[in-house]
Formats: C-alpha cells, structure tokens, sequence
C-alpha cells in the first residue's frame, strides 16, 4: 500500500506530474499550478496521518490549495487570463499536439467543464478509484462517477 | 461503444503529463527537510520558556510563602508593638537592658514590678513571678 511509504520523493515521484496536471485544470498557468502544488505537498505532508487513504488526501489537498489560489483576489485577473487560454501544450509530454486526431482530443477535453475534468485526470493519470476520487472531492461516489466523461 | 471508450481511456493513458520540475522537488523537499529541525527547535524554546517560567513563579512563591516569617523578625515589627513587648519582662528584654546598663536594668525591673502590683501584666506573666511572702512584711 502506498501508505507505506513514508519517503516524500517517492510520493512526489509517483504522484507529482498528476498533481500538477491536476492543478492545471484549475489555474492554468503551468508555473502557477506548481506553486499550488508546492503548498498543497508540504501541507500534505505535513498533515498525511490524520487522514485514511493518503492518495485520496494529496489530490484533496491539490483542489483546496487551487480553490485558495483562485479565491485570492491578488490572483483574479491573472487567473482570468490564464482561463481564457489555458496551457494545453504544457499538459502532457511527447509529441501529442503533432497527431491531429491527438490534438482534437485534447481540445475536446481542455473544453470539458472543471468538475469533469478533474475526475478524468484523477482517474486516468492520477490512478484513483471511484471512491478515492469521491473521498477528494468530497462528494459521493456516484456523483463521481456520473461526472466521469467517458462513462458509459 | 464500450470498446470505443475502452480504447479511448487505453489511449489518454498513453498519455504522460509532464514531468514535475526539479524546480519544484527542490522548494518542496527544502520545506519539508527543513519544518522537521525548525519545528524542533521551536517546541524545544516552548519547553524552555515554559519551564522558566515555572521557575520564577516557585520562587515567587517560595518569597511569599518566606514574607510571614521575616515579619516575625525584630526588625519589620512595627514601633509601636516593640515599646508594648519590651514592656513585658522576658530574658531578652533584661538581657538587652543589661547590655545597656545595670542602671537600664533597675529601672525595667521597677518598671514591671509597678505593672505587677496594678495588675497590668498578662496573667500568664503574672503566674511566672509568683508572689512570694516578702521577709519584710512580716
């Protein structure tokens, strides 16, 4: 179980390209998603053993520290710009946006609203259950899965 | 359609999001490395300050608690009660009178047999100094 390890690399290793690519769903900006991750690891480290599933804890602490990051008004008009374009091209690595049937998928999801595709990236890259997923967003389980978008 | 999207999910997790910088390991594993001594340090000054001031408030206490007995002492009772006890025959008054002069002694000792004969000293006083039947009256 992942709770065992209790390296912080490990974890950043295992899990950090999906944080960060979860924080890009919220503030878009690839910089501004690592700075959100940053704060959402180290208070997740710091706060892990209160909490049962560690995994499900990380990806909650992501979207808190995005929703804090959003909320701050210093940041609104930087967010808005960074919403109205947000870095595709830095979500993934390879070479994605050479294929055009990649490229359109990937345009299709980045025009996915936030609640789907935050459950789409939890549980594609970040390898989450159902009710892992539901555990961080803090919703039901069949909310989370009704908001999966390749739900069948 | 299941195969459809089966597929789909097999391709977008084909996918691999960008690796995380080492910028950012970097800031992450300097604030982690470095809460766990601070954070040391600081429940470490907490325990000092805490026992400190434990110290002090015992000692405060322990004054207090030594201010009943230094009002005990010769030198903080008051003037007034001084004159009274010196009025009341005691070895240390006498012995002090008699450091003074043999004369100081006479007139105390006069002093405390006038107070005897009116009644003035404490009965327990009274009692110490029998009356014993004076050669002379008879």
């Amino acid at each position: 179980m992942a709770q065992e390890h209790d390296d912080w690399a490990s974890w950043m290793e295992q899990h950090g390209s999906s944080l960060v690519l979860l924080a890009q769903q919220y503030v878009g900006c690839r910089s501004d998603a690592e700075d959100v991750v940053h704060e959402a690891f180290v208070s997740f480290w710091r706060s892990r053993h209160q909490a049962q599933d560690w995994t499900a804890y990380l990806f909650s602490c992501v979207k808190h520290a995005a929703s804090n990051w959003m909320r701050s008004k210093k940041r609104r008009s930087k967010r808005e710009e960074a919403s109205a374009r947000p870095e595709v091209e830095t979500w993934f690595a390879g070479n994605i946006e050479k294929d055009e049937w990649q490229k359109e998928l990937l345009q299709v999801i980045a025009a996915l609203p936030t609640d789907q595709r935050e459950v789409l990236v939890m549980k594609i890259w970040g390898g989450l259950s159902f009710p892992q997923i539901a555990q961080a967003l803090e919703v039901s389980a069949n909310t989370a899965a009704s908001r999966y978008p390749l739900c069948p | 359609m299941n195969e459809h999207e089966d597929s789909l999910e097999a391709e977008l997790a084909s996918w691999k999001p960008v690796p995380v910088s080492e910028r950012l390991k970097q800031r992450i594993g300097q604030d982690i490395d470095q809460s766990g001594p601070f954070r040391r340090r600081v429940w470490l000054l907490a325990g000092t300050l805490a026992a400190a001031c434990l110290l002090v408030m015992l000692l405060l206490r322990t004054k207090q608690d030594d201010n009943p007995r230094r009002l005990l002492t010769a030198s903080s009772i008051p003037e007034q009660a001084m004159e009274f006890s010196d009025q009341l025959p005691s070895l240390r008054v006498y012995t002090r009178a008699l450091n003074q002069s043999t004369e100081a002694l006479d007139v105390l000792l006069d002093r405390h047999g006038a107070m005897g004969s009116r009644g003035m000293l404490p009965k327990a006083v009274q009692q110490a100094f029998p009356s014993s039947p004076s050669p002379f009256m008879n």
